[in-house]
């Protein structure tokens, strides 16, 4: 079937960025692998109806609107594990990053998300207000609000492309 | 090297290997696309009976005029204990039923519960939840409040109460221990317009049930959903009040027994436990903190 052939491409090499997109968004993989599947899922039943070159953006709308409503609906204080690992969950962000991530991690949900389309993916503001379904102008206003509190979480002077 | 420069490179860091398969999505795919299709189906069956249902009932005389005596003859529109009325709207057409993740099944003997899958909707407007609008003080009064209105539940510390997004505590009696979680944030606009924009946000199938009170306050009670892992469940109740405060609680299987601090994130907790079988209160139950909550908060 041409349909599953053309996704499953896609699937292969898509899913893994799509995967670590999440993570960047909630800091866990767990929940991360939960969110890409989802949304391949709904690309899946959307298939027909997609264009190849926007499936990116789709997928990427999906993850970040789903990451922002399990925050909105209060997901962000209790991660589920099936079982209690022994050791710390591996594969996390190597130590120049955890500190990153860690600082991301105490950015708003809403504000996380306008960062990591905004520098993680460089969408332009207007790209970004599309993926959010907001407007430029609060997109401007939540990555301000979010690199400051990203910088203060950072807990270094760092420099700053934007003000 | 700069902030934004840093955030670049997110995505470049080591990873878990991948647990999803193509096989598993695409088996997830198909059911859904199934699902999409017979849910057209179902949805132009219903059209056509609902006509010839509407039909024969206006064929029926025009039902009776008020009786002079009895002043509170037709809908119920004022407070009652149980018994909310559900929206006047039709039903969401099912695409399953609720299935648990193999990776993190409900504890063995515990019978999975058979709940219909829905889509939810997203609102149409979006806005923070915490604590910040609910004083010290009220949050004191919110606790005392449902140890007063729930003398047969016993209400003790919670899974996550110095969290700054919500008031959480236990709620435990012979069947186990739950939790209820209340966070508050403020809207603009109408109750009644923000309880019909949130209708199907946690995915309901059947309408949720509501109940206006004389003041203007609008309170929303939906359907218990399933969720992962262990097969968690939840029940959420929303309170629109006439002057924008929203308060959401979440009733919920699990407390802190089953809950832990994650060691690598700070604030977070992990879940570790499966919880009780059911909600630890019945919607009556829940119910009856809605309009005392609606009071205080």
């Amino acid at each position: 079937m041409r349909r599953d052939e053309e996704f499953s491409e896609f699937f292969t090499s898509r899913f893994d960025w799509a995967r670590r997109t999440a993570y960047a968004l909630c800091g866990d993989w767990s929940e991360a692998e939960e969110l890409a599947q989802n949304a391949f899922v709904k690309a899946y039943a959307k298939w027909p109806t997609i264009r190849r070159e926007t499936a990116e953006a789709y997928v990427r709308t999906i993850v970040t609107r789903a990451f922002i409503d399990s925050r909105r609906r209060g997901r962000d204080r209790v991660s589920p594990v099936a079982e209690l690992p022994e050791l710390g969950v591996g594969g996390g962000f190597s130590d120049p990053d955890a500190k990153l991530n860690a600082a991301l991690q105490q950015v708003p949900a809403k504000q996380r998300a306008a960062l990591v389309l905004r520098f993680v993916h460089d969408l332009s503001i207007e790209q970004t207000a599309a993926e959010l379904g907001c407007s430029i102008g609060n997109v401007k206003s939540q990555t301000a609000r979010g690199l400051a509190t990203l910088r203060e979480a950072y807990g270094e002077p760092v420099t700053s492309e934007c003000a | 090297m700069n902030l934004e420069e840093k955030l670049r490179g997110a995505l470049d860091v080591s990873a878990p290997p991948p647990t999803t398969t193509l096989d598993h999505v695409l088996k997830r795919g198909r059911r859904r696309v199934f699902a999409q299709r017979a849910g057209a189906v179902l949805g132009v069956f219903a059209v056509v009976a609902g006509i010839g249902i509407g039909a024969a009932t206006l064929n029926h005389a025009a039902p009776d005029p008020t009786p002079a005596d009895q002043p509170n003859y037709g809908p119920a529109t004022v407070e009652h204990a149980t018994g909310w009325p559900r929206v006047n709207t039709p039903p969401q057409i099912p695409y399953g039923t609720w299935t648990p993740a193999t990776s993190a099944p409900p504890p063995a003997g515990r019978a999975v519960v058979q709940i219909p899958l829905c889509n939810s909707k997203e609102p149409l407007e979006v806005w923070g939840l915490g604590t910040d609008v609910l004083s010290a003080k009220t949050v004191d009064a919110l606790i005392d409040l449902v140890r007063r209105e729930l003398p047969e539940v016993t209400v003790s510390n919670a899974p996550g109460s110095s969290i700054k997004d919500a008031i959480e505590f236990d709620l435990t009696d012979s069947g186990g221990t739950g939790s209820l979680s209340i966070s508050a944030g403020r809207f603009p606009g109408t109750p009644q317009w923000h309880a019909d924009d949130g209708l199907w946000a946690t995915g309901d199938c059947e309408p949720a049930r509501r109940l206006t009170l004389a003041n203007g306050t609008v309170m929303q009670l939906h359907n218990i959903r399933p969720y992962e892992p262990f097969q968690s469940l939840k029940q959420v109740l929303e309170i629109y009040r006439k002057d924008g405060l929203f308060v959401r609680l979440e009733l919920r299987n699990y407390g802190s027994p089953d809950v832990r601090p994650d060691p690598n994130q700070p604030g977070v907790l992990q879940r570790t436990g499966a919880g009780r079988a059911t909600l630890p209160l019945s919607e009556e139950q829940f119910t009856r903190l809605g309009p005392a909550i609606a009071g205080v908060a």
